[in-house]
């Protein structure tokens, strides 16, 4: 029954979707060019996936209804539930977004090294022998920064801070 | 005859051989850690692939895509877990037979026929492409609209899940590549002022972040099942009774390997469906079915030799059409897009070398598979071994650093973490993300050419008035179809409750 229900949150939410790129492709300014405009095709696609979108509605909601009344009553994950079993995965997308907002900042090195360490700390139940792990990410960076760098040539952000 | 020996100087110098056989083993890597996918390995080779020719490139993503679905029998045989969804069916026989005491057997036995099922398809990829390329060549822009229009939507009618979430995958898909300039007028789209979006969203990003980022955060959620390591293992088989074992069951292993080629030709229906397929054709076939599940080396070379050579078979429409046939081939075709060249029927005629290089590249890594899974089994093991929460953080700095690699600018990790975002909660969701990555790459391709069609003629019946283009609306329609049966079947259990066990 979960799944009906985020099958139906879903496609409100693509419905959502739908209706912002309806509006980007309104700024879509004409041309007369061609026998086309910019417009067409992203809305004939926008038209189709609002059309899937409508039909996932339509069958979560019909498979809602339809189902006995003792699925419905069966039951339910609790959100704080959900979220212990997810919370990782989350911590880990702040944790990256954290990094990715910093890096520019405090430059590819430091904020590499504290990313691998942070992230390790979140992942594992381990405290042993933390030194190696701080060690290991100091390489692993190094390495890293020093085959991109020096065979593909592509120069990591060095920070504004130090 | 002049490109083939240049496709031979191309691919038989150091360089190139060094590359492919880094791919091979990262492929082995990736596939024999249950949990990590073929997929992802490719994605994460794209970065560097990047800043190599194209023969070098594709061939290191080739190595991996060969060495990750022979890596899968690692685990699969030992452990009875499948490294990759292509070797489900290798665990059938192949974790009977260790059990039986036969570790080297299973082993070497599906080691071999991923070889032979490697070359067999590499010959008949030879063979098809070349002959349906030059078919291709006669298309006009409505065989090439219906043509990219079947592939999608057989990608979404056989992908996994429902047919609706298919299809909603693969409109997505199309939807986010056209972000950026109009490749006709050049009028800048759904850009919202952001400049760094004028020319849409780079391959990279979105490919590493649906596949290996999002791969990352459902291991977080759901870790894989641990795999115990045993020093003790036995792993060797003399050669004499492993040539012995597979001259006694040719027909088999070509069989298998046929199927598994023509299942790999088919838009979306890759190794895995090849591998459980074959297992099930070669279970009928057989005189002793009543051995399979129990350890018979007939069902190891059935699920081996076809998830390998389904890899050949997808090359095929890859070359031949310029339209990929699952995800690692669009990942390849995405990479020659950022090298400038154009997939498609032509490129056999413009780029010759480029194409006898893949041919040449594929029997290579099909070799260096043999030679490097032979010789460092036990390394492969010990790499297993690894725990994930020291190696997802690695692989997430390599995710960063390749896709920072793309323009030298820290907008596309931010795509990285958006598509790797998408990425989770479409695999969260059930919607397949196959036709989503195929409809990134076919999106701009679909668009021009139907584009292209109402240019010369608005008359819409003109893709139904050509017979090739009628065929392949018809075959779309067809798998539409067929998709929308199967969703019924489905249902009628209750299809919710299935979904649910899947996502449990």
């Amino acid at each position: 029954m979960m799944t009906v229900k985020r099958d139906a949150m879903n496609a409100v939410i693509l419905l959502a979707f739908c209706g912002l790129a309806f509006y980007g492709s309104t700024l879509i300014p004409e041309r007369s060019l061609g026998k086309t405009e910019g417009d067409f095709f992203p809305n004939i696609i926008i038209g189709i996936l609002a059309v899937l979108s409508l039909l996932l509605l339509v069958k979560s909601v019909y498979a809602y209804v339809t189902s006995e009344k003792q699925q419905r009553a069966e039951p339910k994950t609790s959100l704080k539930e959900r979220w212990a079993e997810g919370k990782k995965v989350w911590y880990t997308f702040a944790l990256f977004g954290a990094y990715i907002f910093i890096m520019p900042l405090a430059g590819y090195f430091l904020s590499s090294v504290a990313f691998l360490f942070t992230l390790y700390l979140l992942l594992s139940s381990n405290r042993k022998r933390l030194w190696l792990v701080l060690i290991i990410s100091n390489v692993v960076t190094y390495v890293l920064s020093f085959i991109f760098q020096k065979f593909l040539l592509v120069f990591l952000p060095s920070g504004v801070l130090f | 005859m002049d490109s083939i020996l240049l496709s031979f100087e191309s691919i038989l110098n150091i360089q190139t051989i060094l590359i492919l056989l880094a791919g091979v083993v990262a492929g082995i890597i990736v596939g024999s850690i249950p949990g990590f996918t073929i997929t992802m390995g490719v994605a994460l080779t794209l970065p560097f692939s990047f800043s190599m020719d194209p023969v070098n490139g594709i061939a290191l993503m080739m190595g991996v895509q060969v060495g990750g679905s022979a890596g899968g029998l690692i685990t699969s045989c030992l452990f009875g877990i499948p490294g990759t969804p292509s070797s489900v069916a290798t665990t059938f026989d192949g974790y009977p037979m260790v059990k039986n005491g036969e570790a080297g057997k299973a082993l070497a036995i599906g080691l071999w026929s991923s070889f032979i099922g490697t070359i067999i398809s590499g010959i008949i990829l030879i063979f098809t492409a070349p002959i349906l390329a030059e078919w291709a060549l006669e298309f006009g822009p409505w065989e090439m609209f219906a043509l990219m229009l079947f592939g999608i939507s057989a990608i979404a009618s056989l992908s996994d899940g429902s047919l609706i979430k298919g299809l909603i995958s693969g409109m997505l898909g199309i939807l986010f590549a056209l972000v950026g300039s109009d490749p006709l007028t050049a009028i800048p789209r759904f850009t919202f002022g952001m400049s760094e979006l004028m020319s849409g969203f780079n391959f990279l990003p979105v490919l590493i972040g649906l596949f290996a980022f999002s791969q990352l955060m459902s291991d977080i959620k759901r870790p894989p099942a641990p795999v115990p390591f045993s020093e003790a293992s036995n792993v060797s088989y003399p050669l004499p009774k492993l040539l012995k074992d597979m001259w006694s069951s040719g027909t088999n292993v070509i069989r298998s390997s046929f199927i598994g080629t023509l299942v790999g030709i088919l838009p979306a229906a890759g190794g895995s469906i090849a591998n459980i397929l074959s297992y099930d054709i070669a279970k009928k076939f057989s005189r002793k079915s009543h051995e399979f599940g129990k350890g018979t080396k007939e069902g190891i070379i059935a699920a081996e030799s076809a998830n390998n050579s389904s890899i050949g078979g997808s090359f095929v429409p890859m070359l031949a059409f310029g339209i990929p046939g699952d995800a690692v081939t669009a990942m390849m075709l995405g990479a020659l897009l950022i090298h400038g060249i154009q997939p498609g029927p032509l490129l056999m005629e413009n780029q010759p070398v480029l194409v006898y290089g893949i041919f040449i590249s594929f029997f290579l890594a099909a070799f260096l598979m043999l030679i490097v899974q032979s010789l460092g089994i036990k390394v492969f093991l010990k790499i297993n071994n690894i725990p994930q929460h020291v190696l997802i953080p690695v692989i997430l700095l390599l995710c960063v650093l390749g896709s920072f690699a793309v323009n030298n600018r820290m907008f596309d990790v931010w795509v990285l973490l958006a598509f790797g975002l998408i990425g989770y909660w479409m695999k969260a969701n059930l919607f397949p993300l196959a036709p989503f990555i195929l409809g990134i790459i076919l999106g701009p391709m679909i668009e021009e050419n139907l584009r292209q069609a109402i240019s010369v003629s608005p008359d819409l019946t003109t893709f139904f008035t050509r017979p090739i283009s009628a065929v392949l609306l018809v075959m779309a329609a067809a798998s539409l179809t067929y998709g929308i049966i199967s969703s019924m079947k489905q249902n009628k259990p209750n299809e919710y409750e299935q979904e649910n066990k899947e996502s449990a």
